[in-house]
């Protein structure tokens, strides 16, 4: 009773409606452009980038000014750099994401270490904090997510063709690299946006959950997509909201809680083909 | 160009940093041609072709195509592995309609109707809901063939399209192929290592070694045993299967 009640309780806030919000925003875009991620095998790029957030929010802190919009401009760039060293430089991507990643972590426990004296508020960045989220953030996840969104929804047959094979869609006049660049660029303000509510450490999970999760189903692409997207909203809400009943991590809760619908959907797919 | 449908490679040399995987390569693809690409593994036919394709740049020379030419497409056979991937046979095929469509792409009933009419004519319509992953060697590489053939090619570049599948499922294949360009006109460039099966199909066999070696009939083809044990062993074979 005690925690429906801190349930009810929970709409009575306004933070609580700005994290839900960003949430929302943050479950759409980073799922719409998390299922070509994936299935382009960049999976770990979400994870590279969250550590190039870590060392840009370091640097907005050491700097004393806001550290997103420090974080924006340094993500998209890494982002990109990421990307090209993966076309040009006969370098796999997940060296590339390697490479960027260790070196922006130790930049930023770098900067954490010589300066001192912020380290609580990268602590909040590390892992998110709901009672963080400004107007700002709502209204910049907003805008983000539906520049995600319409530009998948432009781009989609396009997008779909080079995930699926690059070459083909190359022989077939379709712009691989700029649509890479348009999701490098995507991939990059979609992290940084997920940085407040989720944290630089947890924020890649975003990108992978709910597009893994999806798959499990055996659909077809656009289904694959929705069904991340649905499932990616439906763990945000609850996630958010069991971390204000049981007063845990935001970020976590809902790491923890698309794990378990993660686990629980593969078990039934591997009971269901086991009786088949 | 004599016509909308030929390719002339000129002089065509490709680099791999400095390594010259194609030297000054000449031949013309004529129209309804169906040439089989052959020479041993890291001979550069697959590097040609994706000069052909646009995929590679060129180091030296030119490929001379009109821009009227279409050209569809089939990758090797193994380079599509990932059984995860979840789409279905209809979003794959629908790919290949995507080259001449204007921003925003959508498709419309013309690119079904096109979509039903390969599905039916490569005997697949039951697969068309499908997802790709879950099918057969053969089944998939005949998706792949649909999808290559939907946007209605003059010319049918292939790499290896057999290599993954069993002798059976190639020999379908090929006469498959010879239907194609016998009843549609379509031209056809195959890269493959399996001329003994290949061979009775083509009208045309281009040897190469980094530079081409041999440009001729597969019966000539057969006749040139100083070039190499690679067409020595193949002529042998095709002897023995004429004699059995």
């Amino acid at each position: 009773m005690e925690y429906l009640e801190l349930l009810g309780n929970a709409f009575k806030y306004t933070f609580m409606w700005r994290a839900l919000i960003v949430g929302v925003a943050i479950a759409l875009s980073s799922s719409f452009i998390g299922s070509f991620l994936v299935l382009k095998k960049f999976s770990m790029i979400g994870h590279g980038l969250s550590h190039v957030a870590f060392a840009a929010v370091a640097i907005g802190l050491v700097l004393n000014t806001a550290p997103l919009l420090v974080a924006m401009p340094v993500v998209v760039l890494v982002s990109i750099f990421i990307l090209k060293l993966n076309e040009s430089a006969n370098m796999h991507g997940d060296a590339a994401i390697g490479l960027t990643a260790t070196f922006a972590m130790a930049l930023g426990t770098t900067l954490a270490s010589v300066s001192g004296g912020f380290n609580l508020d990268l602590f909040s960045y590390l892992f998110g904090s709901i009672l963080t989220i400004k107007s700002v953030d709502v209204v910049l996840s907003i805008i983000v997510s539906a520049v995600v969104i319409i530009v998948v929804f432009l781009f989609y047959y396009d997008l779909f063709a080079m995930t699926y094979d690059e070459q083909f869609a190359t022989v077939n006049k379709i712009k691989s690299k700029r649509l890479n660049l348009i999701l490098a660029i995507l991939t990059g303000i979609t992290i940084v946006i997920g940085i407040r509510a989720i944290g630089t450490i947890l924020i890649s999970s975003f990108i992978v959950f709910p597009t893994v999760i999806a798959m499990q189903f055996n659909k077809g692409f656009k289904s694959t997509i929705l069904i991340a997207a649905a499932s990616s909203l439906v763990t945000v809400i609850i996630g958010l909201l069991a971390s204000f009943v049981f007063d845990l991590p935001s970020g976590s809760s809902i790491v923890l809680l698309n794990g378990f619908v993660f686990m629980g959907v593969y078990l039934y797919n591997r009971v269901m083909q086991t009786q088949k | 160009m004599d016509s909308k449908h030929d390719i002339i490679v000129n002089n065509l040399s490709v680099k791999y940093h400095q390594f010259e995987a194609v030297k000054d390569v000449n031949f013309k693809v004529n129209n309804k041609d169906f040439i089989a690409i052959v020479g041993p593994n890291g001979s550069g036919k697959t590097t040609l072709i994706k000069a052909l394709l646009g995929l590679k740049s060129i180091a030296s020379g030119t490929v001379l195509k009109s821009k009227l030419l279409s050209v569809g497409y089939l990758p090797q056979s193994t380079a599509l592995q990932d059984r995860q991937f979840p789409a279905t046979v209809e979003e794959v095929i629908l790919t290949g309609r995507l080259a001449n469509k204007k921003f925003p792409k959508r498709y419309n009933q013309e690119d079904y109707a096109e979509m039903i009419k390969v599905l039916e004519y490569l005997d697949i319509v039951a697969l068309r809901k499908k997802r790709i992953g879950l099918l057969s060697g053969g089944q998939q590489q005949r998706v792949l063939l649909a999808r290559a053939l939907v946007n209605k090619p003059d010319v049918l570049i292939m790499d290896e399209p057999t290599s993954a599948l069993d002798q059976s499922i190639r020999d379908q294949f090929y006469k498959l192929i010879k239907m194609l360009n016998e009843e549609i006109d379509m031209t056809i460039l195959l890269v493959t290592h399996d001329i003994a099966s290949a061979g009775d199909y083509v009208n045309r066999v281009i040897y190469m070694d980094q530079t081409i070696l041999f440009d001729g009939p597969f019966r000539e083809f057969c006749e040139q045993k100083e070039l190499s044990p690679f067409i020595h062993t193949h002529a042998l074979r095709r002897a023995k299967r004429s004699e059995g």
